[in-house]
């Protein structure tokens, strides 16, 4: 065995380099699977560290709606201390900024957070809102508005001074304030301000910090009872920490994927490199065995040499994958509500070498293995070709280890067979689609290739498919990048046109809310002084179901026959005589009108709230109508599109029962600039302090500065893919690169030029990076259209600048890469190189 | 028969599969070598010289007859088998010189006597056998830096150092000009004096194969001369005219 381990340091004495670049195929998938790792351990201590300031109180217990005596005396009773907090959106103005805004109203009193600490800056500045005669604003919107402390911020009849930017409240992400900054107000100023209407949508908290020992989980078990009785939902600390794991698990999950996928495209390319450095080894495994050693000890050679190469990829991996997990705090920031220090996790250190070093070794001795077919007689005639047998079994062992390896590590992820086996069939079906791909294009370039062609033209396209050319898996593993980062953008257009108006530049761009009654008239008059058309008004009443079926409220929440939410909220629904181009019909008939008298009033529901509260057409819900019983029947069910920016319901009423119901309405209006937009939001906050203008172009690009958080952190974790396709690129460029430099040295010997070996080269490069650029971009536009029709049901437009950028840059990257392993060749002597070995 | 052979040939025959018809390319041939026997394999290219070479020396299995090697029989033997006993019992010289490119020529030579898990006393045989090759100041020297020449040295050396009892040679100055061929003759020969080693040269050069003590012409697949040399001298401008050698 000695012996094996000497002749294995020996032969590589000549290959080491090439070796160690094979190597560097794993480690992006490596680096990806510790980076993420660890920040999961991270992330685990952190959130045990800090769990009570994920909620800042012991308890939370939330309602709906104002506590009426009941739900006042049944809070009053929690023992502990309390603390409470009312919440609403409402346009402030802001008179030294001349800007108004819609913000999220939120009034405490008491000793809440007593875990953790609301964040200001300056940080004095939650004292003086604490102490009653500041407000705190969303540092977002304080630094946009270019406000500072002592500037005022005016919330219907109450103007308050600014103490400072509010930063942090204990358990919240910068994710809270993205739609409607933050503004925290003491609650003794609340009444002044004159916002919190009947009818509005406010939210009640009570937070409590229970007696030393309560179990807040098993009072909240206790009072279960009471509390789904009088329509109150609550959070406790342990609650809020499975929350948070499970958000963060299923990201994980995904970075974990990414990081897998990197991983095995890395073996990939690893098994090309090496696959083309045993073909050359093949005379010395020849050698070997007419000197006497076994077929065992020639693969032992190599697979120590496989088992190195796995050992270095797979620590250099981990080593850069620690480094990766200190950026990961910056790229989750704002996603993740706990302050996560990084620390080196031993456990995802083992578990990236463990993976790394299997998956390395195992792509490895797939073309090693291919060394028992090496005949000694190859010794005595080159022209001896290896042992025939199509059908290798060690190879096909090798393949049942790594699916099976695969599969496991999928199931330790997911805990589903279903879903792993669906990723692992996933993954087959796109690497053999991308090999199909790959021959087609190859196939291609080399029949319909213009044979008139220039000679530099015609040698590099027929550099692709000359023997031993690692072509197919390169343009698999570049196209798979490719792949993910088009379907990635593809997803992110799909979404981002989707909260667009389609009715583009004719379509409303300014909603005015909570509208009064006596204030429609004069808010359509404000309009119309400034010539602004009215492009909606919709009457809103609130409302909450009763009864299902002749079931209490109460009765079906005890039974858990629909989710809580669906049961206990309050509806925000309307009345009309037709369906909006948002709607379509999906079962029953539209009713558009009614007599006044009419009952069971026949109703529209949607079809998502109909299945979550299991109702059929002919049902009956009894309405309470602001205290009022209202008897209605399903009439029919309708497909809403939510993802529109427009006003949509779960419940339409027919016209002619809801005219009288004290209601509020929502109006529709189109600016022509965003100027315009910010002088009318003014003029209707002064006249009208109750009524909230939502500015629709804001939210747009709030829901694209969403979208595009999350798919930075995709393209994070993509970019390891589309990086490890290009080292894989590197590592068999630099094996075909002695084949190469011979030809180039040959045709040098001919009498071709240095530009005319250049075009050779920089044609082959530039054909194999369009050919994986456009395998990659036929895949992606499959998957977005597989995306568009099965996950968003949106319909599917490759962009054109997402096609042209991603085959610029695979094919730029490409031509670069391909030229690097160029570098110096050509200024060596022909001689040199043709009398080089070709081993090594 | 009481005299211990080497070698032992019986009614070898060996048959390729070419598109849908067979091809023999040797065909039942009988010989035997004794130790210390040099025997020179000639005939014209394609006659089956090289084949019946990689037979003896069970680098290829026999389609019939049987191959007796050092008192193995090869048809018996597992390719691990066979291995062991080239390693143990034969050494190589080729017409390519096949020298392990990533090893230095030290390395080389040594390399038999590793597998065979030999350590005592190994480096200072194979820089002996170096300096019996007159390469004692190449030791360090890898393939690439070697002439042909000093490459087929290292060969050589390489193919005595598990002290074999048999000598398979393929034509080994094939590769080389007259002066280096000849310098490479006179080692292979004072080599095997030294060793007692039995020789059988594959070789179309007729200065190579006149210092073998019997001569082996194969024609077609077919022994078609099989006599000691001093005999087969007479005959050797007449043979080599046919063989074009």
């Amino acid at each position: 065995m000695g012996w094996v381990f000497k002749m294995a340091w020996r032969d590589s004495r000549r290959g080491r380099k090439r070796l160690f670049v094979f190597s560097l195929a794993i480690v992006l998938g490596v680096a990806a699977l510790v980076g993420v790792r660890g920040y999961r351990d991270n992330l685990e201590m952190a959130v045990a560290d800090q769990a009570r300031g994920l909620l800042g109180a012991d308890l939370l217990i939330t309602s709906r709606q104002a506590p009426d005596n009941s739900v006042e005396a049944f809070l009053a009773g929690i023992p502990g201390e309390r603390s409470r907090e009312i919440s609403f959106t409402s346009m402030a103005t802001f008179p030294e900024a001349d800007a108004s805004r819609l913000v999220m109203v939120r009034a405490f009193e008491g000793g809440f957070p007593w875990y953790g600490e609301i964040g200001s800056d300056p940080s004095a500045a939650a004292a003086s809102w604490r102490a009653g005669e500041a407000a705190l604003l969303e540092e977002s919107l304080l630094r946009q508005l270019d406000l500072g402390p002592g500037e005022r911020v005016r919330l219907g009849g109450v103007s308050l001074p600014l103490a400072g930017a509010l930063r942090q409240i204990p358990g919240e992400g910068i994710g809270h304030g993205q739609l409607a900054p933050r503004v925290l107000v003491p609650m003794a100023k609340l009444e002044g301000t004159g916002l919190l209407q009947a009818g509005g949508l406010a939210r009640y908290r009570s937070y409590y910090r229970l007696p030393e020992g309560t179990d807040a989980d098993a009072w909240v078990d206790e009072h279960a009872r009471e509390l789904s009785d009088l329509r109150l939902s609550t959070r406790t600390v342990e609650g809020r920490k499975e929350d948070l794991g499970a958000t963060f698990d299923n990201l994980a999950r995904f970075l974990n994927l990414a990081g897998l996928v990197a991983l095995l495209l890395g073996g990939v390319g690893e098994a090309a490199g090496v696959y083309g450095y045993v073909s050359r080894k093949r005379d010395t495994a020849a050698i070997l065995r007419c000197l006497g050693s076994s077929n065992r000890q020639v693969l032992a050679v190599y697979l120590i040499q496989g088992a190195a190469l796995g050992l270095a990829g797979a620590g250099v991996g981990a080593l850069l994958g620690v480094g990766i997990q200190r950026l990961l705090p910056g790229v989750f920031s704002g996603l993740i509500p706990v302050e996560v220090v990084v620390s080196i996790s031993g456990r995802a250190i083992a578990e990236g070498l463990a993976v790394g070093f299997g998956v390395c070794v195992l792509f490895a001795t797939w073309p090693i293995a291919a060394l028992r077919r090496v005949t000694p007689l190859r010794a005595l005639r080159a022209s001896v070709s290896d042992r025939d047998g199509a059908l290798d079994p060690v190879v096909w062992a090798i393949a049942a280890v790594l699916v099976a390896g695969v599969w496991g590590y999928l199931q330790v992820q997911f805990d589903s067979p279903a879903v792993a086996a669906g990723f692992l069939g996933g993954l087959g079906l796109v690497f053999l689609t991308l090999t199909v791909l790959s021959w087609l294009l190859l196939w291609g370039a080399r029949y319909l290739a213009p044979a008139r062609a220039p000679f530099s033209w015609r040698q590099g396209v027929a550099s692709l498919y000359r023997p031993n050319n690692r072509t197919v898996a390169l343009l698999v593993s570049l196209g798979l990048g490719t792949c993910l980062i088009a379907a990635l953008a593809f997803s992110r257009d799909m979404l981002v046109e989707q909260v667009r108006f389609s009715e583009g530049e004719s379509a409303p761009n300014l909603a005015f809310f909570d509208i009064q009654d006596d204030q429609v008239e004069p808010l359509r008059e404000l309009l119309r002084e400034r010539a602004l058309p009215v492009e909606a008004s919709i009457p809103i009443v609130t409302m909450r179901i009763q009864s299902i079926r002749g079931r209490s409220v109460s009765e079906l929440l005890r039974e858990n026959a629909a989710p809580g939410w669906t049961l206990r909220r309050e509806y925000r629904s309307t009345y009309r005589g037709a369906l909006t181009g948002t709607e379509r019909l999906a079962a029953g008939r539209w009713i558009g009108s009614v007599e006044p008298d009419e009952e069971p009033v026949p109703i529209s529901v949607e079809t998502g709230l109909a299945e979550d509260l299991g109702l059929a057409l002919g049902d009956e819900i009894v309405w309470d109508v602001q205290g009022v019983p209202l008897p209605s029947v399903v009439a029919s069910l309708r497909d809403v599109e939510w993802r529109r920016i427009s006003p949509n319901f779960f419940v339409v009423f027919p016209e002619g029962v809801l005219e009288p119901a004290p209601k509020f309405h929502v109006l529709l209006t189109r600016t022509v600039s965003p100027e315009e937009t910010g002088r009318v939001q003014r003029a209707a906050s002064e006249r009208f302090g109750n009524i909230s203008a939502v500015d629709l172009r804001l939210v747009v690009d709030t829901v694209e500065g969403v979208l595009e958080r999350i798919v930075f952190v995709a393209r994070f974790m993509a970019g390891f893919t589309v990086a490890t396709g290009f080292v894989v690129l590197l590592a068999v460029a630099a094996t075909a690169r002695y084949q190469r430099r011979r030809e180039s040295c040959l045709l040098r010997t001919l009498g071709a030029s240095a530009g005319q070996l250049s075009a050779i080269r920089t044609v082959e490069f530039l054909v194999l990076g369009t050919l994986a650029a456009t395998a990659g971009l036929v895949l992606a536009c499959g998957a977005g259209w597989a995306l568009g029709r099965y996950v968003f049901a949106l319909p599917f437009t490759p962009s054109w600048t997402v096609i042209l950028s991603c085959w610029a840059l695979v094919a730029g990257a490409t031509v670069a890469i391909g030229w690097l392993t160029e570098l110096g060749g050509a200024r060596r002597p022909p001689l040199e190189v043709l009398r080089e070995s070709g081993e090594g | 028969m009481d005299d211990p052979t080497v070698l032992e040939i019986q009614h070898l025959s060996k048959t390729y599969r070419s598109g849908r018809r067979d091809l023999t390319v040797l065909r039942g041939i009988d010989f035997v070598l004794k130790p210390g026997e040099t025997c020179a394999v000639v005939g014209p290219s394609g006659s089956g010289k090289t084949t019946l070479l990689g037979l003896c020396a069970g680098l290829d299995n026999a389609s019939d007859g049987s191959v007796l090697l050092c008192g193995e029989r090869l048809e018996t033997l597992s390719e691990d088998a066979r291995a062991r006993l080239r390693n143990r019992s034969v050494g190589f010289v080729f017409q390519n010189f096949q020298l392990v490119p990533s090893l230095t020529a030290l390395e080389n030579v040594m390399v038999p006597a590793e597998i065979a898990g030999r350590r005592d006393g190994l480096r200072r045989a194979a820089r002996e056998l170096l300096a019996a090759v007159g390469l004692v100041d190449r030791t360090d020297h890898y393939p690439v830096q070697l002439s042909g020449g000093e490459q087929q040295r290292v060969a050589l050396a390489r193919a005595f150092i598990n002290r074999p009892s048999i000598l398979f040679a393929d034509e080994p100055t094939g590769n080389l000009d007259e002066e280096t061929g000849a310098r490479v003759t006179r080692l292979l020969f004072d080599l095997n004096r030294e060793s007692g080693a039995a020789v059988m040269i594959v070789t179309h050069d007729w200065e190579l194969a006149g210092r073998a003590g019997r001569l082996l012409r194969l024609k077609g697949g077919e022994v078609v001369e099989d006599r000691p040399m001093e005999a087969a001298a007479a005959k050797s401008g007449d043979v080599a005219a046919r063989d074009g050698g």
